[in-house]
């Protein structure tokens, strides 16, 4: 694991590319999962929650895409 | 051409070659210095004239002079004095407070994180670490309306309540922590917690006896940079801050003048200027630990 090496984690190794893709999906999901609080809490209030529900979806399109890319890596 | 005459002839054509390298090396190396004083310029101007400013006299505050002139001690008298309610002796010790607690916590959990991270092998490892980027890049100013409303309702905004700026501070260093840590840790021979298994010692004790031990230029870099980001820490200080765990960030930006609306320039200029001597001493006495630890986590084994 070479987080801070440039040489080592942006190759076109398959085992580099899965590296970088789960920390993708590490991303999108954290962020998913802060917009899905939010689209909730926001239902439950009864407040607008399209704009919030748009994000999360584009999010777990996102992150849907990368799940796919991550399973065709094979090492 | 005679036989002779040959090898001299190379050698003054090897001579030249060498002139020229030399030449080209050493026109190579001032333009790299001439760079490196550039960046040095560029970095400590502001210091300079923030230290320029904290010694001059409070009618000469505007004055474009590029050395210090009508030198003065009153704007540090001015800052440590608790005349016009500016309190930053107590500042510099709430600061201190949060920083050491903040670090010591986010170093304690965060060491054991990225041990485990470096170490362990178990799927979705990466995913782990990107949820922490994602928490590093996580906005701030998005967690000070509802971590009001939390503190406030568990009556953490008064009194001597130093958890409500220590907590949201630790949620900040505790990423950092652990990826600076985990590429530390993942740089390391993991032969000698081997050999240490080998020798009888149980895996907490070659962590505690062997690997700790090695990875304390680490640690201390990640301590110090832990806590220089806690002392900075300004945002969420100023919201869930009271009168008494004010740090030194908001107690500067809180500093009155002897006028109504005069901002005392040179007092704020002196105040910085004391602020920043804890971190300059801190860092020129970790400086070896520092230098070894940032360069440690980026050099391929």
């Amino acid at each position: 694991m070479r987080l801070f090496n440039p040489g080592g984690g942006t190759g076109t190794h398959p085992r580099a590319r899965a590296q970088r893709l789960e920390m993708l999906m590490g991303i999108l999901g954290f962020f998913a999962v802060m917009a899905l609080v939010q689209t909730v809490i926001l239902e439950l209030r009864g407040d607008p929650a399209g704009f919030s529900a748009a994000v999360l979806a584009v999010l777990l399109l996102l992150l849907g895409l990368v799940v796919r890319a991550r399973r065709n890596v094979r090492l | 051409m005679s036989v002779e005459a040959l090898p001299a002839t190379a050698a003054a054509a090897s001579e030249e070659t060498r002139e020229y390298h030399f030449r080209s090396n050493r026109g190579a190396r001032m333009r790299g210095y001439l760079g490196l004083v550039l960046i040095v310029i560029w970095g400590l101007a502001p210091f300079y004239w923030m230290v320029v400013t904290a010694f001059r006299q409070v009618g000469y505050t505007f004055d474009t002079t590029p050395w210090p002139s009508h030198v003065t001690l009153d704007n540090f008298r001015t800052a440590l004095s608790t005349d016009l309610g500016n309190h930053l002796g107590r500042a510099l010790v709430n600061s201190l407070v949060i920083g050491v607690f903040t670090t010591a916590l986010a170093m304690v959990v965060g060491v054991f994180a990225a041990y485990g991270l470096s170490r362990l092998d178990f799927p979705g490892k990466y995913a782990v670490l990107g949820v922490i980027l994602g928490a590093s890049m996580f906005p701030g100013v998005a967690l000070v309306s509802p971590l009001f409303q939390l503190f406030s309702s568990l009556g953490w905004l008064n009194g001597w309540n130093y958890q409500a700026l220590i907590i949201p501070n630790i949620s900040f260093a505790l990423p950092l922590t652990v990826y600076t840590l985990t590429a530390f840790f993942s740089e390391m021979p993991w032969e000698l917690e081997e050999s240490a298994r080998m020798d009888g010692c149980t895996p907490a004790q070659a962590f505690r006896r062997i690997m700790l031990p090695l990875a304390a230029p680490g640690l201390f870099t990640t301590a110090i940079l832990a806590f220089i980001s806690s002392w900075n820490e300004y945002l969420l200080s100023q919201q869930f801050s009271t009168n008494k765990t004010t740090p030194v960030t908001v107690a500067i930006a809180n500093f009155t003048g002897a006028q109504p609306h005069q901002e005392p320039y040179t007092a704020v200029m002196a105040a910085g200027t004391i602020v920043t001597v804890p971190l300059i001493i801190m860092v020129l006495l970790f400086q070896r630990a520092i230098v070894s630890g940032l360069t440690a986590g980026g050099v391929k084994g």
